[in-house]
């Protein structure tokens, strides 16, 4: 699993690639807590190369849901392969977090 | 038993032929009977060589303890002979009367019972010394011992010769006799075995049994130039060669523990080192703990040494602290050498460092003003892990010579090779302990799942669980709720393994509470978020999916909350598909909000549907290319088996997982709950 982060003018953007599992999952944490840190209000998360997500890596993004309502943060979520969007959407997080397919979708969404 | 009796029959002879003897002076001083000489002689030999027979098998029986006790022995015997004689003399002498004084009878007693005496000295002093000179023998020393020892005991016999002490039949009789007890007197290996101290105890007991053996001597030749006496001691090799054997070897003791003096300090330090070596290795068998390895390491170097202080360090596999011990130093003086020596850029963890003189140093003075002048730092070591340091210090210049550097080395070896195998049997227990603390929760899970099935004659179930490690944290439980309603659930707690097993616990205590409670569906969805926000770790939740089937009225309500689509098999239409439904798993929003995203659903079904529950583990089962199991294949493997028994297709479904993922483990935990309606 590599997770890299980097800060763009208007985002904070991390890439995810490969298994977020509950090993890797620390890593996605710990990423999100940084950009949380330095004041990031808009976090935008690559899935485009995460090939599998665990019950640890979803209860990753879960944990920070009700963070980013407090701090008014925008996650977006792009990228998501079929079957890990699947999964997204059995547990219902489909519901709680913003999800779309590309990078200039999500990027009109936290413009907004 | 046969040498008890021995022994008695040997006392008793040897009083009777003393008796015998002074029996016979009074028959011939009293009655002026006339008896042979030869017939005293014979008794006076056969008393001799009973006496040594007896304190032959009385000091040979006894086993070697100390050395001291054995002298102490022969000075007590000595002591208490000469004291006994001493106080006839006196007594004789108050009792100054004529009679007595020129009864030839009452001076020939006394000088017999002086002479039973000085046997029994004798006898008793050549004994212990056979005991001391075959201390850790040789088979020559052995055969020189045996040799003369019966010598000395035909020695005895020379009574008859009756010649004077200074002939040259005489001589010739002792030369072999001296010979032989010159060479065994030179075997005093054990004065080595004695310390100091007893050392000095040896040279004073054998200085006064010299005292003792020469007051003996004295009277011996004092009786000898006495014409009243008939058998005369002095003129008996046997006699003489006895006080010749106890006083060459008494001198000879004497002398070689006086030479032995300067050196038993350095021997006593080295035997007292290498009890140290055997204590660091037993203090594992014994059973101790740890500490005493590290309390016993450092307080044996530093009194072997004669370090004025010194420190040790123990780190753990991870390099943290596990003990610290200290002696003859605070730990700031040790926080302040150890910025010195830091300062000076010196690990004292890396390599065994020697510091002769700090003075080399810069900052030196910090150290010396405590006041150390040289350090000796020595790392503990196992197959290149680090397991601490120890660090000794001495006020002086140079304070350790490459003898205490050694002994120290060897110290730390032992130290460490203990300490290591403490810890690998620690892990080895450790592990133990483990695996049965999973096997028992292990135990404990399987019994969390519902014993029977059976709960209703319209339902035919089976379900199958596994988890990937001892525990898991699938869920499945099913209540009778009346003889028509049955409730089942199927759910998965996030993660797996311990923390997983104790979430799943606490779900099934949370289902059992609120299933009585005649909730509806999605009511109790709504409760069992609220109960689980309260005691869920933030990162965790559970998805379940909730089934209330009425067998009455052929209807299934339902709520699914995060979990796995169930897949329904129509029988009318002969299609299977997944239950899509909206619901958010538990634990996700932990407020009054989730309301909002659980759905109730409710279907009718006919007599020979199949609902197949199942966990995600099935569909996420994966073989080596990295390809999901997934939904369609479980769709076509139902679809295949419908007509199939409920356990059947159970089996079936296994199969069909194990054989696309070509493996016999699974990654997570996988359960699936099949129920068919008839």
């Amino acid at each position: 699993m590599n997770i890299n982060s980097e800060k763009h003018d208007q985002h904070y953007l991390i890439h995810l690639d490969g298994d977020l599992d509950a090993s890797s999952c620390l890593l996605l944490d710990q990423a999100i807590a940084t950009g949380l840190e330095k004041g990031e209000k808009k976090i935008l998360i690559n899935c485009q190369l995460l090939n599998y997500i665990s019950s640890a890596g979803l209860g990753v993004f879960m944990s920070y849901i009700q963070e980013f309502e407090n701090t008014n943060t925008d996650m977006v979520i792009y990228g998501l392969k079929d079957k890990v969007n699947n999964v997204f959407q059995i547990l219902g997080l489909d519901q709680l977090l913003k999800i779309v397919n590309t990078q200039e979708e999500a990027i009109q969404i936290i413009r907004l | 038993m046969n040498s008890k009796i021995f022994f008695r029959i040997y006392t008793l002879t040897a009083i009777l032929c003393w008796l015998l003897i002074c029996g016979i002076e009074y028959l011939k001083f009293n009655l002026h009977f006339q008896v042979s000489d030869t017939v005293t002689r014979i008794f006076l030999t056969v008393f001799y060589v009973l006496v040594f027979l007896i304190f032959k098998m009385q000091v040979g029986g006894k086993k070697i303890g100390n050395f001291n006790e054995y002298l102490w022995q022969v000075f007590v015997v000595g002591g208490s002979t000469i004291l006994v004689s001493l106080l006839l003399k006196l007594g004789a002498y108050f009792l100054n009367i004529d009679q007595f004084a020129n009864s030839l009878l009452w001076v020939n007693i006394i000088y017999h019972i002086n002479t039973a005496l000085m046997v029994v000295f004798l006898a008793n002093g050549f004994y212990v010394w056979k005991k001391l000179i075959l201390y850790q023998k040789h088979k020559l020393t052995q055969s020189a011992w045996s040799v003369f020892e019966l010598l000395v005991l035909l020695s005895a016999f020379t009574n008859f010769l009756n010649s004077e002490i200074y002939s040259f039949k005489f001589l010739i009789a002792s030369l072999p006799l001296t010979f032989l007890g010159l060479f065994l007197s030179f075997n005093l290996k054990w004065v080595a075995f004695l310390n100091y101290k007893q050392k000095w105890q040896s040279i004073a007991i054998i200085f006064l049994i010299l005292v003792i053996t020469f007051t003996y001597l004295q009277q011996v030749f004092v009786y000898r130039l006495d014409n009243t006496i008939l058998v005369n001691m002095a003129n008996n090799t046997f006699t003489i060669a006895n006080f010749a054997f106890l006083l060459i070897n008494c001198i000879a003791s004497f002398l070689v523990l006086l030479f032995h003096l300067p050196t038993s300090s350095v021997f006593e330090q080295k035997f007292g080192e290498v009890m140290i070596f055997q204590k660091l290795s037993q203090t594992i068998s014994m059973g101790d703990s740890e500490d005493e390895v590290y309390k016993m390491l450092l307080e044996s170097s530093i009194t072997t040494v004669m370090a004025d202080a010194g420190w040790l360090e123990i780190v753990n596999e991870k390099g943290n602290y596990e003990a610290f011990l200290n002696r003859e130093i605070n730990e700031f003086d040790i926080f302040e050498i150890k910025k010195v020596l830091r300062k000076n850029s010196i690990s004292i963890d890396a390599d065994p460092h020697y510091i002769k003189d700090v003075k080399s140093y810069s900052h030196a003075d910090r150290i010396q003003a405590l006041p150390y002048k040289s350090i000796i730092m020595i790392p503990l070591t196992s197959n290149n892990q680090k397991l601490g340091t120890l660090v000794l210090l001495k006020n002086v210049i140079d304070g350790f010579d490459k003898e205490m550097v050694d002994i120290i080395f060897s110290f730390v070896s032992q130290a460490s090779v203990a300490l290591k195998n403490f810890r690998l049997v620690k892990e080895a227990l450790g592990n133990e302990r483990y695996k049965e603390e999973r096997k028992i929760a292990k135990e404990v899970q399987k019994s969390l799942f519902p014993e029977s099935l059976m709960l209703n004659i319209n339902l035919e179930i089976h379900a199958f669980t596994k988890a990937a490690d001892e525990v898991g944290g699938d869920y499945y439980d099913i209540y009778k709720y009346s003889d028509t309603k049955l409730i089942v659930v199927i759910g998965d707690v996030s993660g797996n393994g311990t923390s997983a097993a104790f979430n799943m616990a606490q779900m099934k205590g949370i289902f059992h509470s609120l299933v009585q409670l005649g909730l509806h569906a999605d009511e109790f969805m709504n409760y069992a978020n609220n109960a689980l926000s309260k005691c869920l770790e933030k990162t965790s939740f559970i998805t379940l999916s909730i089934f209330y089937i009425d067998t009455e009225n052929q209807t299934i309500e339902y709520a699914r909350a995060g979990h796995c689509p169930a897949l329904y098999f129509s029988k009318q239409t002969q299609e299977s598909s997944y239950m899509q439904s909206k619901g958010l798993g538990l634990g996700i929003i932990r407020s009054k909000e989730y309301f909002k995203h659980i759905q109730r659903c409710e279907l009718h079904y006919t007599t020979g549907d199949i609902l197949v529950l199942y966990t995600d583990g099935i569909i996420e089962a994966h073989n080596k290319e990295g390809e999901e199991y997934g939904y369609d294949r479980l769709k076509s493997v139902v679809h295949l088996n419908h007509e199939a028994s409920t356990k059947q297709m159970g089996d079936a479904i296994i199969a069909d997982v194990y054989q696309f993922t070509e493996t016999k483990f699974l990654a997570d935990d996988y359960s699936f709950f099949i129920i068919r309606f008839i």
